[in-house]
């Protein structure tokens, strides 16, 4: 158990130092999270204008600001970093550098993927803040609890999905346009676009039974005191099933291409 | 000696494919094969041996090197590296190998090796002092203790090399994989390698399988494995792969006319020119008189007289496997 | 089948969000559900376009500048922009642009666009076309020379795929600029669009033809002036 915590402080380490390699990048993301959140504050402004109310579809003005700047600090939680990295390591024949090492493969893909993603959650706390002051967010002990929990399988979640598609690399020559299409796809199934509100109401009742929704929405609208407790408790009771299914799924995936992996040369 | 490496009747196959027709037409279009990667190996190696792993690109030498780290799974056959199951305990086996692949694999791009080394360290669970020793000996004996501190993207090919190989013997381990580790290296960086590997090899017994095509890599190696189209096709001491074609050697001819006819009687002419020829001749003929009075003969300049290298020896056996082949033959030598 | 997905991808993002505010709002004032439609597919054609020759918004060529990987492109007999155009692009991003294609027919089906207007948007969306091309190639050149960084080119292309799927007139007056000038979307999207739907001056087509073949010029210049100083990589 130690010796596991030990390798995996070690690849968190490493991870961490290899990104701030990049600390522009961490910059970058949060600007343009900033970005992103006043474009959308300029379109709803006119949406809003246009239909002459104050409310659309039960979500006030100030909420629907909130809302966007909020997904910009949940973007953090969408990784593609195991897909990347897998993809990676299957096509230069790193993974066969990494089946050296007395590490369980999976075990370093998702720790160093942490590693990689846990600096991008930390530069999106600022922007949390922020929101927080201006939007007035009441953030109860509860609520952080809730949200933390949410933002953890929502985490895991998204590194499974990504872990899968990046496993296809080894029938695939390249998984990147895969794993570009399944993230454009759960942005808008995670309310990335448009809060899962606004969708009829059967296609958001559908979309809240699916994983994507712990991505963005969820979280969101924990913070933002859109959901009760007691709806966010089911969504996190949904997602924690999901996890347990994706994981199983993920696990045989893994088990079944290991053998095929084949690295370069004779 | 007991034995540290056994490996019985493993095989292992590829799915490749060939493209069909031409043009825009033959993206589309595939001829699949299944390529045989190793076919039907077995050999055994003990505590404390260097051995040489040779063979020509695409021969298996690198899918052998693979298998045996628990990288990859065999098709058929038994492998036992220190007694344990590369494929199904490969956690528990990577604790006590080291494994070199390419120039820079356990080395961090965008960090200094020093970073790696650490990394490695906490992976290995490798003591602080113990690392400390051993990492001050690599660093004096491989002169790296002037660029250990930099980014690897910045090092050469020689000194990621270096780094690299210290990266993966920091631990200790027992036996230690090369798989063509010094491709693209400078002359001096790979004689301190050598050196190196030769050291621990004496003082810790360490057992080193290293593979590949550079004749001048053989040298430290007392034992020669061959592996040709995925078959061992030589397995024995340096010595004896020598004697195969050593009763052999080269003579370097310089006259002052054109070459007679009759020095093609005495052995094979390899290169011809003006006033110039380099024959191969088994070394009875050197003995025999009438050679002797041709050698004396005014028309004679000057001759030089020398050993047939390992690299002529190897391509000789390979040419001579290429024509078994064609035979309809080809197997073990 | 990636092929396929990046197309559905292209229409059903665009398609739901224009769709989903229309449902619920009375969407943007001056712009109806088409007519955004029509902006929203031109931006989506604008965008495959462009990834077609720099995928990701030239991720794709930073990463090998860093590496020196370029430098065997460039010593083959054509210029440097050949180089960049014909090597690091992503095909697949045609069934984006065939995406975009067939919500814009779609759009355009249930408009009354006259032949005349259909010509002039034709004329200023090539135009615009090349200007946005000829800028993603300058804006990987500059961004390789001050922070050598692909993730930032990738979530530029992001801001603007995003920006341009909406009037710029719902932007303050500096957003206008930047999203005409500086990072020209506007140009290649937007006014090509809006010329067309509602029928602009012979002044305005002008001003924007203009505007277009100026902004070309200049990513141009910048583009070639800055290969100047590339430096290669390895060793």
């Amino acid at each position: 158990m130690f010796r596991s915590v030990e390798k995996a402080e070690a690849l968190l380490a490493i991870g961490i130092k290899s990104s701030l390699a990049y600390r522009l990048d961490y910059l970058f993301f949060f600007c343009f999270r900033i970005i992103f959140a006043l474009l959308m504050l300029f379109v709803w402004s006119a949406i809003y204008f246009a239909s002459n109310t104050q409310s659309i579809a039960g979500i006030s003005q100030q909420q629907m600001y909130a809302y966007y700047f909020l997904v910009g600090v949940m973007f953090s939680i969408m990784t593609i970093s195991p897909s990347d990295q897998l993809q990676s390591d299957i096509r230069s024949g790193g993974v066969a550098i990494a089946f050296t090492r007395p590490i369980n493969y999976a075990f370093q893909l998702f720790f160093y993927s942490l590693s990689v993603d846990l600096l991008y959650m930390i530069i999106s706390i600022p922007l949390l803040v922020i929101t927080a002051f201006f939007v007035a967010l009441k953030l109860s002990l509860a609520t952080l609890v809730l949200l933390a929990i949410e933002m953890a399988i929502g985490y895991a979640l998204s590194s499974l999905i990504s872990f899968m598609i990046g496993s296809l690399a080894v029938y695939l020559t390249e998984t990147g346009g895969i794993m570009v299409v399944t993230w454009n796809i759960a942005l808008l199934l995670a309310g990335g676009i448009m809060p899962l509100s606004l969708f009829p109401p059967l296609v958001s009742h559908v979309l809240l039974l699916l994983p994507f929704q712990m991505f963005i929405y969820t979280p969101v609208s924990t913070l933002l005191g859109t959901m009760t407790s007691a709806e966010a408790a089911k969504e996190i009771a949904v997602g924690s099933v999901w996890a347990i299914i994706l994981f199983a799924v993920a696990s045989l995936m893994w088990y079944r291409i290991r053998k095929s992996i084949t690295s370069a040369g004779g | 000696m007991a034995a540290v490496i056994e490996v019985s009747g493993i095989s292992k196959s590829f799915k490749a494919y060939d493209v069909v027709g031409k043009g825009f037409l033959s993206s589309f279009r595939r001829k699949y094969y299944s390529k045989k990667a190793l076919n039907n190996v077995s050999f055994s190696v003990g505590e404390g041996e260097l051995i040489a792993l040779l063979g020509r690109n695409g021969s298996g030498k690198s899918t052998l090197i693979k298998i045996l780290t628990g990288i990859l799974f065999p098709d058929k056959g038994e492998v036992s590296v220190l007694g344990f199951d590369p494929w199904n305990e490969r956690i528990k086996l990577a604790e006590h190998i080291g494994v070199v692949l390419g120039a820079h694999g356990q080395l961090f791009w965008d960090l200094p090796p020093l970073d790696a080394f650490e990394f490695m360290r906490k992976i290995y669970h490798v003591p602080r002092k113990a690392y400390e020793r051993r990492l001050n000996t690599f660093l004096d004996a491989l002169e790296i203790r002037g660029i250990y501190k930099r980014q690897v993207r910045t090092l050469s090919l020689g000194e990621q090399m270096k780094c690299n190989f210290v990266a993966s013997v920091l631990h200790g381990p027992q036996i230690v994989f090369l798989d063509e580790a010094t491709i693209g290296v400078d002359l001096i960086s790979k004689a301190m390698l050598t050196k190196t590997i030769m050291e621990m090899n004496k003082s810790e017994n360490v057992t080193f399988v290293l593979t590949t095509h550079i004749v001048e890599d053989i040298a430290m190696a007392k034992r020669i494995l061959i592996l040709n189209r995925g078959s061992l096709v030589f397995d024995d001491r340096k010595e004896k792969l020598e004697g195969l074609f050593g009763d052999r050697v080269r003579i370097d001819l310089q006259m002052t006319t054109d070459v007679p006819r009759e020095y093609a009687r005495y052995g094979r002419i390899l290169e011809k020119g003006h006033n110039y020829v380099r024959l191969e001749v088994s070394k009875k003929t050197l003995k025999k008189p009438s050679f002797i009075k041709l050698l004396s003969s005014k028309n004679v300049m000057d001759y030089r007289v020398s050993e047939i290298g390992l690299t002529n020896i190897l391509m000789k056996l390979y040419s001579s496997m290429r024509e078994k082949r064609g035979k309809g033959g080809g197997g073990h030598v | 089948m990636v092929w396929l997905l990046y197309s559905a991808i292209a229409v059903i993002n665009s398609f739901i969000a224009i769709t989903i505010i229309y449902n619920v709002s009375a969407g943007i004032s001056g712009w109806s559900y088409y007519q955004m439609l029509l902006l929203a597919a031109s931006t989506n054609i604008v965008m495959g376009v462009s990834a077609i020759f720099a995928s990701n918004g030239g991720w794709a060529i930073i990463t090998k500048m860093r590496s020196g990987g370029i430098d065997p492109y460039l010593v083959r007999p054509y210029t440097t922009l050949a180089v960049m155009l014909s090597n690091f692009g992503d095909v697949e991003q045609l069934s984006a642009v065939a995406g975009g294609l067939i919500m814009f027919a779609y759009a355009a089906l249930n408009l009354r666009i006259s032949l005349a207007s259909f010509l002039i948007f034709a004329v200023l969306f090539s135009l615009g076309l090349s200007v946005f091309v000829m800028f993603t190639m300058m804006i990987t050149i500059v961004v390789y020379y001050i922070f050598k960084s692909g993730h930032f080119l990738f979530e530029l292309n992001d801001i603007i795929s995003n920006a341009g799927r909406y009037p710029l007139k719902v932007y303050p007056l500096l957003g206008q600029v930047v999203f005409s000038l500086l990072l020209p979307i506007g140009i290649a999207s937007y006014y090509p669009s809006a010329a067309m739907l509602s029928e602009a001056s012979p002044v305005g087509v002008a001003e924007v033809a203009i505007v277009s073949v100026l902004l070309f010029w200049i990513s141009h210049r910048l583009f070639y002036s800055l290969m100047k100083k590339y430096t290669s990589g390895g060793g």
